[in-house]
């Protein structure tokens, strides 16, 4: 067992699922509650990996993290290295690939809000803000805990991406599913078997409490 | 602070809503009233469904945004459109109660009730006695259900936390949307009854939308007849029940008889009017002249039935006694609906008892004597 590549990819999962809380909150705000016409637009941007080839999602992002980019060339001249081949350039194009995975969840569940609750607590004199915080948030947990858990899951699979993005540098950039591919292209199928059914088993429970949690119709506060 | 102070706070203010706004689908609201809230006393938005009235409600409350016009209360601006100026909702300081109580699920009534308090300071600059949240629950029967969830209280309970959340923080203005819609007969009386003592405790003056005839009646000092996105009329109760400025207003206010008819004659300040080749004896306030069209309007709580025959004269001051037959007889609660023919149909309402003593029977010959007083004239256009 690849126990370095297994870490690897726990940390990257566990990365971009705290970088997916803090941007995919205000994002599914925004897009459950903005006025805006043109969020339909912002919607399917954020819905592209869905249906992207993993490839081409990690071509674009090589690119616009590179040194071909003003954006890839700012930041090596800042930090001192580029963005692609490390562990940040994978961080990013991570986000982006399970961002799908964070804010549709978030988002079903905001938009299940009743309204009416909302109107409430403004006429009582609370901010926007604190009325996500004091209704909306207690009221969404199951979709928080989903948007959680499912990008945790999508981003320890990811492979095509990483690929592009990555490549595979031991430790840096070499996550479990490049650690399996390898195992296969030199043969060894007894480690590339050991690894995928630790991935099975580890996604398998992790979607089994995902819709554990989908069945409970609401998370009972303390009695 | 001083308590009494904190209680005479808000002496109500004048409520101005002049405001337009469009729809999708063509509706358009554009709705004008200017009246005096005195504290403790509540506006009654009345009209049809479909009218307008919960969006002139929103539109006070700051949930809904109008496309043009004003919206004041007191010597606050809380809509200018004009000169873009705009307090939302939370600036507001208004109560409201929708039609079905909307309580915050994950948190218990204490907690549902408290919501809104010790935010800008709130409950300390209004901490007088009936600002208690403690004790606006208590006025409303509530106090005993702190540790419950909303899940675990019925419609009526449910509803009354919903006052008690919205009364709590001290409102200047409390408005409610149809809340006794969606309760039981028993429970949306003695609701009517504590929130009318509600208001007079903590001299809270409200806005109240309602369809229903009898909760205006029961409900309003004044009224504002609602019709087609416009506010048709507005005045005390009284005044507009009994003397409805048109006849889409009598016809909304459910003037049950509302009867085309021609004046004939005057004599002595009373008109006679024509229904049918029936004579009506009518006193007006406004001098309208013989030969006018007119609807006559005659409330069916102001038709009483005599069983004598017409030619005994009574002593009684009822001008007009009108031979008439029974057509049907629906009860409607305690009281009776009797359907009439005298020429015209005619409704009046009955209690049961009156009936019992009249041996009431479909067919029967009755008479109907209605006061002059009682019988209103539009003016046809």
């Amino acid at each position: 067992m690849d126990w370095t590549a297994l870490w690897l990819s726990v940390r990257l999962a566990t990365a971009t699922t705290l970088v997916l809380l803090a941007i995919g909150i205000p994002l599914a705000y925004w897009i459950v509650f903005s006025p805006r016409r043109w969020k339909f637009l912002v919607e399917a941007i954020v819905a592209l990996p869905l249906v992207l080839p993993p490839t081409v999602l990690g071509f674009y992002v090589l690119i616009a993290i590179g040194p071909l980019s003003p954006a890839g060339r700012a930041y090596a001249r800042l930090v001192g290295h580029g963005l692609p081949f490390t562990f940040e350039g994978l961080l990013i194009a991570s986000v982006l690939y399970s961002m799908p995975f964070a804010v549709q969840p978030f988002g079903a569940e905001f938009a299940s809000v009743d309204r009416r609750l909302l109107e409430a607590s403004w006429s009582l004199g609370v901010s926007r803000l604190a009325t996500f915080r004091r209704v909306v948030v207690p009221l969404s947990v199951r979709g928080l805990v989903t948007g959680i858990v499912l990008s945790f899951a999508h981003t320890l699979g990811e492979f095509g991406v990483v690929l592009m993005v990555g490549g595979n540098l031991p430790g840096v950039t070499r996550t479990v599913s490049i650690s399996i591919y390898d195992s296969v292209q030199s043969l060894d199928y007894a480690a590339a078997s050991r690894t995928s059914l630790l991935l099975l088993v580890v996604s398998f429970v992790i979607l089994a409490f995902t819709y554990a949690l989908q069945r409970t119709v609401w998370i009972r506060p303390r009695q | 602070m001083d308590p009494a102070a904190a209680v005479t706070a808000d002496p109500g203010g004048l409520l101005t809503v002049r405001t337009g706004q469009r729809f999708a689908g063509g509706f358009n609201l554009s709705p004008s009233l200017e009246v005096e809230l005195l504290p403790g006393s509540m506006l009654v938005l009345f009209g049809p469904s479909g009218a307008g009235k919960t969006t002139i409600l929103r539109q006070i409350a700051g949930l809904e945004r109008p496309d043009e016009g004003t919206i004041r209360f007191g010597a606050d601006v809380w809509c200018d459109v004009a000169r873009q100026r705009w307090r939302p909702p939370q600036e507001r300081r208004v109560g409201v109660v929708f039609q079905e109580p909307t309580l915050f699920p994950h948190l218990t009534v204490r907690d549902n009730i408290r919501y809104g308090l010790g935010h800008r300071g709130r409950i300390s600059s209004l901490s007088g006695e009936n600002r208690d949240p403690t004790r606006v629950a208590a006025l409303l029967g509530v106090a005993d259900l702190e540790n419950r969830y909303p899940r675990a209280l019925s419609g009526g309970e449910a509803q009354r936390i919903a006052l008690a959340r919205a009364l709590a923080p001290g409102p200047r203005l409390l408005l409610l949307d149809e809340p006794f819609a969606a309760l039981d007969a028993p429970a949306r009386l003695r609701l009517r009854r504590d929130v009318r003592t509600l208001l007079h405790t903590t001299g809270t003056p409200a806005v109240f939308v309602t369809h229903d005839r009898m909760e205006a009646l029961a409900m309003g000092d004044a009224v504002a007849v609602v019709i087609g996105g416009r506010v048709r009329q507005i005045g005390p109760v009284s005044d507009v029940f009994s003397r409805p400025s048109d006849i889409d207003v009598a016809a909304s206010l459910g003037i049950e008889a509302v009867l085309p008819g021609r004046v004939v004659g005057s004599s002595g300040g009373v008109l006679e009017v024509s229904v049918e080749q029936v004579i009506l004896h009518v006193a007006e306030r406004d001098a309208i002249a013989p030969g006018s069209d007119v609807y006559a309007c005659i409330r069916a709580e102001d038709v009483t039935l005599e069983t004598r025959s017409p030619d005994q004269r009574s002593q009684a001051s009822t001008r007009n006694h009108l031979p008439a037959r029974v057509v049907a007889i629906t009860a409607e609660g305690p009281i009776d609906r009797v359907s009439l023919d005298c020429g015209f149909p005619l409704d009046a309402l009955i209690t049961r008892r009156s009936r019992d003593e009249l041996n009431l029977a479909r067919d029967m010959r009755v008479i109907a004597a209605i006061k002059a007083t009682s019988v209103h004239l539009v003016p046809r256009a």
